[in-house]
């Protein structure tokens, strides 16, 4: 006589009538697909300045100006408050008389439009000081060399710019950029002079670190065709032909998956010693571990350091992928140095 | 639940036969195993096909799997099922929904799923055993596992804020219900020919899927978000039926 209480397979059957009547009672809200639909942010006009561009009458003065969401066909329009008007982005504008002036400046798109004013009552004089100055701040917010520091001039009463950057370049633009190719204190000077031959001098000292010497890999995003879902994958990272560390293996049901490092590598990923010669390059192999056999590295992913070098240290490097042209293969890299 | 009604109903009729050529022999079957492999029409129904804001616009796919079954006494049997399913996504409706300026949708809703069955059977034995006209009904409960389709929308900037965006799937397993019912046409108690019917069951699942997205200024946001509906689906199976101690 069978004993159906003895057969395993009536247990499992038990087992599972449970977890089908669970699935059952487990009722929550129902959600269905969620679109990421967000209307984009209209213009908004974070600043507007002007520096007076000589120190006499008539007045050059050129106006500037700092906006936010900065997205589709940008139309700007300044009302200089003398009857005036124009459409450039940063005008300059000539007021042939003294007087006080409210400037209005409306940036517009096709989201929306933002407007703010200005106070030009500093124009309602004979004359105007001659003052230079300028402030900067560093591209990607590091000081490594090469490093791109961006200058905004602050002067006022001044006509002409003469711009020293103590590293034996020069520059008579109004707001220059420039890149400091070694590291060192630089003091950058700035003449104005006005028309009159009165002039100011401003300096200021910058400091350029040297080159990082460690790149330190702080995340990594690795995404792959789902085919290679639920396979044992890691990646290993090489600068140059040198090994540098691996990420754990990993075995996941969907990608794209994150390594964060400490916990998710080995050998803590450092680029060590990185003087961006000519090519050197950052490597990553993602590799398939196969048991009792050798593992199988399934892409060579590659990521020439002129690109760190001349995009001035970055933080990240969304969806490198120089990988064949395959669906779904890319790394995000986080770097720190 | 119509049909599986008048699949009852007929199968009462058939017990009824009583005649040299056909016999209803319940334990005909019995001490006996039974290996199929089947594929067909899945039909997706309910929230799962609906193109409601609140819809999943899953479209008809198809269906395969492979079943054993071991019948006990009595016609009465237990045995495994396991399969996978795949349906379409209607494009259109989902466009409507996303607006965006140009989408790629790869591979559609995929299920697999593994069930515990429980089986009875009405075999009715014609031409002394040469011929068996055996019906059944299953109902069987077990888990499975769907994930979404791989979706990549963009967007013009002025339209969204997010020019970029990505769904994968992540993996989501639960519970399901499921009943079966059909015929199979059984020549010498060797092999056969299987034709059923099966419905999951209106059964609530939560489907995760991860979202990247890019504005316009390639800043990158990561979500990780996820379905709950009901995914339901009624099918129609076509199959070989192996028979393995049958007399």
């Amino acid at each position: 006589m069978l004993n159906y209480q003895k057969l395993p397979i009536v247990k499992l059957l038990f087992a599972g009538l449970i977890m089908a009547l669970l699935a059952q009672c487990m009722e929550e809200e129902e959600l269905g697909w969620t679109f990421y639909l967000e209307s984009p942010p209209p213009p908004e006009i974070t600043s507007v300045s002007s520096t007076i561009k000589d120190c006499m009458p008539p007045y050059p003065v050129t106006f500037y100006q700092e906006t936010e969401n900065l997205l589709g066909h940008v139309n700007y329009f300044w009302d200089f408050g003398d009857g005036n008007t124009s459409t450039l982005q940063n005008p300059t504008h000539i007021y042939d008389s003294i007087g006080s002036y409210d400037v209005m400046l409306t940036v517009s798109n096709e989201i929306g439009a933002d407007t703010m004013y200005l106070d030009m009552s500093a124009l309602n004089q004979t004359s105007i000081p001659v003052e230079a100055g300028f402030s900067y701040e560093h591209f990607n917010d590091n000081n490594y060399a090469p490093s791109k520091v961006i200058f905004s001039n602050t002067s006022s009463g001044s006509k002409f710019f003469d711009w020293d950057f103590g590293d034996g370049g020069q520059d008579n633009d109004d707001d220059p950029e420039h890149v400091f190719d070694s590291e060192g204190i630089y003091t950058v000077t700035l003449t104005g002079t006005c028309t009159s031959d009165e002039s100011d001098v401003y300096t200021q000292q910058i400091y350029i670190n040297s080159p990082p010497s460690r790149i330190y890999v702080d995340a990594l995003n690795l995404m792959l065709p789902s085919n290679l879902r639920n396979k044992r994958i890691y990646v290993e990272i090489y600068h140059n032909t040198t090994y540098i560390g691996s990420t754990r293996t990993i075995s996941a049901s969907s990608y794209p998956v994150k390594f964060i490092n400490p916990e998710d590598f080995y050998d803590a990923p450092i680029f060590e010693f990185v003087s961006f010669a000519y090519n050197e390059v950052f490597k990553f192999l993602v590799i398939e571990e196969i048991a009792e056999a050798d593992d199988f590295v399934i892409y060579e992913i590659v990521l020439a350091p002129v690109d760190i070098q001349n995009k001035f240290y970055p933080k990240e490097y969304f969806q490198i992928e120089h990988v064949p042209a395959l669906e779904d293969v890319f790394i995000d890299l986080y770097l720190k140095y | 639940m119509k049909r599986l009604y008048i699949s009852l109903l007929v199968l009462i009729s058939l017990s009824s036969l009583k005649s040299a050529w056909a016999q209803v022999d319940f334990e005909h079957l019995d001490r006996g195993g039974n290996f199929s492999i089947y594929g067909g029409m899945t039909i997706p129904s309910s929230e799962f096909s609906s193109t409601s804001s609140s819809g999943l616009f899953a479209q008809n796919g198809f269906q395969f799997g492979i079943e054993g079954n071991y019948i006990i006494k009595y016609g009465l049997g237990i045995g495994l099922d396991l399969g996978g399913e795949w349906f379409k996504v209607d494009e259109q409706a989902f466009m409507d929904y996303a607006n965006p300026e140009t989408m790629d949708i790869k591979g559609g809703y995929s299920s697999t799923y593994f069930g515990l069955n429980i089986v009875a059977n009405l075999p009715i034995v014609i031409d002394d055993n040469h011929f068996t006209i055996n019906l059944f009904a299953a109902g069987t409960p077990g888990i499975r596992g769907i994930r979404i389709p791989s979706i990549d929308l963009t967007y013009n900037e002025i339209d969204n804020r997010y020019i970029e965006v990505s769904y994968r799937p992540r993996a989501s397993v639960s519970g399901y219900l499921a009943v079966r019912g059909g015929m199979q046409l059984l020549f010498n108690n060797k092999f056969g020919l299987t034709l059923s019917y099966k419905r999951v069951m209106r059964s609530q699942q939560k489907l995760n899927y991860s979202v990247r997205s890019f504005d316009a200024e390639g800043v990158l946001y990561e979500d990780e978000n996820y379905l709950n509906s009901y995914f339901n689906s009624e099918s129609y199976q076509i199959g070989l039926v192996f028979l393995l101690g049958v007399d």
